[in-house]
């Protein structure tokens, strides 16, 4: 694992390391002025603050999900540097949120300056708004779906994996295990209701501000690219 | 797209670009695994083993490749 080192500071300060939390929170800064080089108005300003005063609380204290507490840095998976994570995380709401209609700026006719310097000592070149916007959504898709498929158990994800990426009939399953084929066939039922479920929820409490449905995700994952990994 | 080829991309896009979902950090599989796994696909382990070989399974791609390949044989 390349980021090896943040995710061990990662899990350290979900743990509670008090050195770790410190090493986290030290990244703040660094996303608030790119946050902040990317606004052009004072409104955009404000909430990119306010964006980062959030985000320590849903980094670490965590939010409720099915009676469980989930907090947002356990789905950093270390494809970047713990860094430019927390940025891309950042920046996404301070996108989703001028999208929506809080931002009262586009309504006079104004778009958000594109990305130049998501991030200097990581970013590659040739970033280009419109397509930082998917990919932007595309890496937090990949965290919010690992940590979906994550929670299942391992018979839930063998069977969900044997089926959808390996072609295995689902009669075949029930024989490995001794059951009826309608007994796989509920229990995958359930597993891929969970995962909508989740995804979903992991997806909103990545950014509050992004409006992103069921299908959104599914022609998200179909596509192609996720170039913003590229760039890291 | 019906919710077979949703689940279809999904679960691609996690074999794409996911992390440990997969289990790329365990790609190996030695001769007491890959009993176990021929084992699991032809139904004869007790509920212990076949919990055991799933966990195992369940974080190794190549266990998993050849579990599919024993189901489908």
């Amino acid at each position: 694992m390349v980021n090896q080192d943040d995710l061990n500071i990662a899990q350290a300060a979900l743990g509670g390391d008090s050195a770790a939390v410190n090493a986290v929170l030290e990244e703040l800064p660094y996303s608030l002025a790119v946050l902040l080089s990317k606004c052009t108005d004072s409104d955009s300003e404000e909430k990119a603050r306010e964006i980062i005063e959030d985000l320590p609380g849903d980094l670490l204290a965590g939010v409720d999900r099915d009676g469980k507490t989930v907090k947002l840095l356990e789905m950093y998976q270390g494809r970047a540097s713990l860094r430019s994570w927390i940025t891309v995380v950042a920046l996404s709401r301070l996108k989703s949120w001028w999208r929506g209609p809080g931002y009262r700026k586009r309504e006079r006719g104004v778009e958000p300056q594109p990305d130049q310097d998501a991030s200097p000592a990581d970013r590659g070149d040739g970033s280009d708004g419109a397509a930082h916007d998917n990919s932007d959504v595309l890496a937090l898709l990949a965290d919010a779906l690992s940590d979906s498929l994550s929670s299942l158990t391992p018979r839930e994800s063998v069977c969900l994996r044997l089926v959808y990426l390996h072609g295995v009939e689902q009669q075949r399953l029930a024989r490995m295990f001794g059951c009826h084929a309608a007994t796989i066939s509920r229990d995958l039922d359930q597993t891929k209701a969970a995962i909508k479920r989740r995804l979903l929820w992991n997806l909103k409490l990545l950014d509050p501000f992004l409006e992103i449905t069921w299908n959104d995700c599914v022609r998200l994952c179909a596509s192609e690219s996720i170039s913003i990994f590229d760039s890291f | 797209m019906d919710e077979e080829d949703q689940f279809r991309a999904l679960v691609g896009f996690l074999e794409r670009f996911g992390s440990d979902v997969s289990g790329r950090s365990a790609e190996s599989l030695d001769a007491e695994l890959e009993a176990k796994i021929r084992g699991l696909a032809a139904g004869t382990l007790d509920d212990n083993e076949r919990e055991q070989t799933l966990l195992a399974v369940s974080g190794n791609r190549a266990g998993l490749e050849l579990l599919a390949s024993c189901l489908r044989s």
